[in-house]
């Protein structure tokens, strides 16, 4: 965090690499989070850009209150929410999502299928996009809820709602799959 | 059924595969930089058209952030008017600061030889200040501080109509605006003299005052006697000329910021013109906006800072005004002391004035503790992001451990005995 405000300190001072390195740093994530909120990859890279546009005008006036990847995951997920309700981006559209990556095995993550990575996406889908949002920011952003709430100017009892009943709604469309994908795990090692 | 956690674990996963996937290309990169650099670009082209009278603006407002700073602090003197055994009474040296018509006044915020100095003529309700002794040594911006150096700055206030005529010079530019102050900024920029006049007048009809003789001593050449008063959040103490009983030096401290008045001259004749509202010749009338800052009642300006307000002073504080290092000492004077810098360097980079406010709200943070409570700094040398090193402390009520800023602005609960020594 104290890097990001040193970044952005000296891009106020004039320096474009720091604005460069600081888009390094969180584009990808950012495109992540547009494109899990959106399931739309051309959204995604218009909420990318105009974040990041409007970034660069405001950066003076910006108080960070937050971290500096927390302020522009709120950012994306506003922006990703004018978008939807502009084009009314409601129906999955699996196809035009990011290619789903099946390489990956890290510490206390599951490995991943394409397959079930669609499922899960598909569940996803399922969940009102409030619920959607609050469960990405923390989950992919990994932003506390309390920054979440005050971010959408909401209570914190909200955002845990939104949360839980999420939670709560993927748990019954996913029912019994993850024990499932273990065991698959396990046979094939 | 699964679980919270599994599902949470699942979602996580779910991330990572996506975010593995999300990648931007080149051709997207180059699209979202140059459009965002050019609006950055753009914005600076607007505001640089705009950059001058904000310098004034907040030059104009760092000065009534250092009286401000004054206000907040809580007058709450237990005293009382008592028989001295002196030729001089107290009663009679508090007579002149109670009911002169004019005065004029130096009065020095701080200790040493870069304290803050703000020179007032007073003439009934009007004043007419100016200030000296900016420290401008920590300002490592040659023009930041060339402007510092350069400028002069004469506020005539009229504390009746709550109107303030505003003369700034800097070269062969001279500007003159009119500004209205009205509630806590009018308290703000209220003279150091009504600060002394509002504690006396609560001590003179107090029978149960508790005041102490001093005794004599000499100040300036002139043989002087003492008065000391102790409240629960100011020390006055007033000396006055033996002979003519006229106060010659008051002193008083609010929390660790000591501020001396001096050079006191009471109901000298004194040109009116001096504290006319109307603009000078050579004067260019320019309508700037004055920002002041709400300063609300004391109670509710205290209770409102918080531990976070501290931390995001000091970041100012190193980022911006000394360029990654933190002060060598901290307070309320040093803290005052900064604000013009901090304003002119602000200003020179563009920067939002709310910085200000920003730190100024640190600094009545700090004034929690300061009134008695236990604190300690040390900064000195630390640089922005030592991780390592506690630079600030301070106990809070109740509590048996102390809150510890480090280096790197993280905030820890630490034991005494971990404290730096």
């Amino acid at each position: 965090m104290l890097e990001d405000k040193m970044l952005l300190w000296k891009f106020r001072h004039g320096s474009n690499d720091a604005f460069r390195h600081i888009y390094d740093k969180y584009k990808n994530d950012l495109l992540g989070l547009a494109i899990a909120l959106s399931h739309d990859r051309t959204a995604a890279e218009d909420a990318l850009q105009d974040v990041f546009v409007s970034f660069a005008q405001r950066a003076d006036k910006l108080h960070l209150k937050t971290s500096l990847k927390s302020y522009l995951s709120t950012c994306i997920a506003n922006k990703v929410r004018d978008i939807k309700r502009k084009k009314s981006i409601q129906t999955v559209e699996l196809d035009q999502a990011g290619q789903i990556s099946t390489d990956g095995d890290q510490p206390d993550t599951l490995v991943m299928s394409a397959e079930q990575s669609a499922q899960i996406e598909h569940a996803m889908a399922q969940l009102p996009y409030d619920q959607r949002e609050v469960i990405f920011l923390h989950l992919h952003s990994g932003m506390k809820f309390r920054e979440i709430a005050e971010s959408q100017n909401v209570l914190l009892n909200t955002v845990l709602s939104k949360y839980r009943y999420g939670l709560e709604q993927l748990r019954s469309q996913l029912n019994g799959k993850v024990e499932s994908w273990k065991t698959q795990r396990i046979s094939k090692d | 059924m699964e679980n919270s956690e599994n599902i949470e674990r699942l979602i996580k996963a779910f991330c990572t595969d996506k975010n593995s996937s999300a990648r931007t290309t080149e051709q997207l990169d180059e699209k979202i930089l140059n459009a965002a650099l050019s609006a950055r670009e753009e914005y600076k082209r607007t505001q640089s058209a705009q950059t001058q009278p904000k310098i004034w603006r907040i030059a104009m407002y760092s000065k009534l952030t250092k009286i401000a700073a004054a206000a907040v602090v809580a007058v709450a003197v237990i005293v009382g008017s008592q028989f001295l055994d002196s030729t001089v009474t107290f009663a009679q040296v508090i007579e002149p600061i109670l009911n002169a018509r004019t005065v004029v006044l130096d009065y020095v915020i701080g200790e040493g030889p870069d304290a803050l100095e703000m020179h007032d003529i007073v003439i009934g309700s009007r004043i007419r200040r100016t200030m000296s002794n900016i420290d401008k040594t920590m300002i490592l911006d040659s023009r930041v501080r060339s402007a510092v150096s350069n400028m002069d700055m004469t506020m005539i206030l009229d504390l009746e109509d709550s109107r303030m005529l505003t003369l700034v010079a800097l070269g062969v530019t001279k500007i003159a605006s009119y500004n209205d102050i009205q509630g806590t900024g009018l308290e703000g920029t209220r003279s150091v003299l009504d600060f002394v006049r509002n504690v006396v007048s609560r001590v003179k009809d107090n029978p149960d005052a508790d005041i102490q003789d001093l005794g004599e001593k000499e100040i300036n050449g002139q043989k002087a006697v003492g008065f000391y008063v102790k409240g629960p959040n100011v020390d006055l103490t007033i000396w006055a000329n033996k002979k003519t009983s006229l106060p010659i030096r008051i002193e008083f401290a609010e929390g660790k910021t000591s501020t001396v008045i001096k050079n006191i001259e009471f109901d000298v004749p004194l040109e009116e013109s001096l504290v006319s509202m109307e603009v000078p010749a050579g004067y260019t009338m320019k309508d700037i906006a004055i920002h002041i800052i709400e300063v609300p009642a004391p109670d509710n300006h205290l209770s409102n800072a918080t531990e976070e307000d501290l931390v995001e002073s000091l970041r100012i504080w190193a980022e911006i005004i000394l360029d990654g290092a933190f002060p060598d000492a901290i307070g309320t004077d040093h803290f005052i002391k900064q604000a013009a810098p901090l304003g002119y360097k602000l200003a020179s980079l563009g920067l939002p004035h709310s910085e200000i406010e920003q730190y100024t709200k640190g600094m009545i943070f700090l004034q929690k503790f300061e009134f008695g409570g236990k604190w300690g700094y040390a900064g000195k040398g630390v640089k922005l992001g030592d991780a390592d090193k506690i630079i600030l402390w301070y106990q809070p009520q109740g509590s048996n451990t102390y809150r510890a800023i480090y280096g790197d602005l993280r905030v820890a609960e630490v034991a005494e005995e971990d404290l730096p020594k």
